[in-house]
């Protein structure tokens, strides 16, 4: 847990992220929304084999990446924490489908293999399009998008709650983990027999601190009925994006972009 | 301003925490409200704010009495600086939970900044708008806890300790801050020379009643007195 201050950082280097001022940043967070949600269906509505007509999704999170400025290498450490979970559900396939679906020489690839990549493609895809538009709108305003488009108020509750609390967990552990290692001779860990009340009291100190967190908000005026703020209009520039990048996406599944552009470059080799 | 009347509260658990507390702030006051640990300080400040049930009483700022009905709107008036800022900060950055109240309170997104810039401007903390809540000293979470609650345009603050954790320069900082403030201030603190430099009225609590009201620098030094109270009087040293 000696790192542990490091990760509460990152936990909120996204937001900070979304704090930027950049075109993407100043986009409606409703056009946002939409886009990645029309993002989400098409690629997942995908067949396990077609594989290959998910590349071009790659697209839309490279552009987002690079007009928001927001740094590779951070945006990539948050969507590999997703993917260890999904590499174990993606393993299930490579045991149980092995039927063979194409012959290369010796190389069999099996059903197997093909749904476990595409799981993980997959996978990849919408968290990271999910990661990206975290770091680009902030939870504030996302929430308000949700709200405006009625998603119950109870779900978007949850997601404020968990995001806050999460944090307020990690740093109650922090300062129980350094105590415990200031009066102990094991530098890294628990003790097993230690283990119960470490957590029993972590789970506590949580909860106290997650009820004055509740107070504090509840002082500035949360959960009283919701006034909206009158909601920012939609520009030209919002409107365009919102075509362009739900059009390009709607046309990634319907037309298969890779036969196509194949085609095109035989007929220029032909002619 | 503000004016309680025969306040009582009780804990869960059958402990009462206030008994039988009645006081009145004038507009523009600054009031002390000085006990031991587990006087009941704190338990008063939230029963103000509507976030703990009354058992008994009332609570009025202006011509609104504290009630279920009316706690959003008393909340609009009147602000509380809690004693850890790390519970008052869960914004990640602090421009956003400077803005957390008044969007709260149906401001809209134009005004909301306006407000937030003027705020962090008038405590001279402006620099730290587009900071990590998580990456401040603790004089600086201070201020941004203060912003919060300015924010929201309170015509009564409430403090809980508002020098814990300070060292003397950001105390002092703090100290010209809460004179230059021209809202009612009810200030919970432990920090006996502090309340003699900042306020004109001290209130005294133990066991949860109010058992002094007056000048704080005729009473906080009453080492008789304050010592029957539970309270070290100032000047008091024991080698």
């Amino acid at each position: 847990m000696a790192d542990m201050r490091g990760k509460i950082q990152q936990l909120y280097a996204l937001e900070q992220l979304a704090a930027g001022d950049t075109p993407i940043h100043r986009l409606h967070p409703g056009a946002k929304l939409l886009v990645t949600f029309v993002y989400l269906v098409t690629v997942v509505s995908f067949d396990r084999f077609q594989l290959g007509r998910l590349l071009p999704y790659l697209i839309y999170p490279v552009l987002l990446m690079s007009l928001s400025g927001a740094p590779w290498g951070l945006v990539m450490r948050r969507v590999a924490l997703a993917l260890p979970f999904v590499v174990l559900a993606g393993l299930s396939n490579l045991l149980f489908d092995r039927a063979p679906v194409l012959v290369m020489g010796s190389l069999t690839v099996t059903a197997g293999v093909l749904s476990c990549a595409s799981v993980l493609v997959r996978t990849f895809l919408t968290v990271l399009a999910l990661t990206l538009l975290m770091a680009v709108t902030p939870l504030l305003e996302l929430t308000m998008a949700l709200r405006r488009i009625h998603i119950p108020e109870q779900l978007i509750t949850l997601l404020e709650m968990t995001y806050r609390y999460i944090g307020a967990l990690l740093e109650e552990a922090f300062s129980m983990s350094t105590a415990y290692h200031l009066r102990h001779r094991q530098t890294k860990g628990l003790e097993l027999r230690h283990m119960g009340s470490f957590v029993g009291n972590l789970l506590l100190r949580s909860f106290d601190r997650a009820g004055r967190i509740y107070s504090a908000m509840k002082c500035r005026g949360y959960g009283r009925p919701y006034r909206q703020p009158t909601p920012r209009p939609w520009r030209w520039t919002d409107v365009v994006f919102t075509i362009l990048a739900c059009g390009l996406c709607l046309l990634f599944r319907f037309v298969d972009v890779g036969l196509v552009v194949g085609r095109v470059i035989g007929g220029l080799a032909v002619c | 301003m503000l004016e309680v009347t025969h306040l009582k509260q009780v804990y869960p658990d059958g402990t009462c925490a206030i008994s039988d507390l009645s006081f009145r702030l004038e507009p523009g006051q600054r009031v002390a409200l000085v006990g031991a640990n587990g006087a009941g300080k704190t338990s008063l400040l939230l029963s103000l704010m509507g976030v703990l049930p009354l058992a008994q009483g009332q609570v009025r700022v202006g011509d609104t009495t504290l009630s279920r009905q009316t706690v959003d709107e008393i909340r609009s008036w009147m602000g509380l600086v809690f004693q850890a800022p790390d519970d008052q900060l869960f914004m990640p950055v602090v421009r956003e939970d400077v803005a957390f109240g008044p969007r709260n309170f149906g401001k809209s997104p134009a005004e909301t900044n306006e407000i937030v810039d003027q705020v962090l401007a008038q405590l001279g903390i402006s620099h730290l708008a587009d900071k990590s809540t998580t990456k401040l000293s603790g004089g600086e979470k201070r201020m941004v806890s203060i912003a919060t609650v300015l924010a929201m345009e309170p015509q009564v603050l409430l403090f809980d300790e508002p020098t814990a954790f300070l060292d003397p320069k950001a105390r002092r900082k703090l100290i010209h801050l809460l004179r230059k403030l021209s809202q009612t201030q009810l200030i919970a603190t432990h920090d006996l020379p502090f309340a003699c430099e900042c306020c004109d009225r001290v209130l005294i609590l133990s066991h949860g009643s109010l058992v002094a009201d007056g000048d704080p620098r005729t009473l906080l030094y009453d080492q008789d007195q304050m010592d029957a109270w539970g309270i070290e009087a100032i000047g008091y040293a024991e080698f």
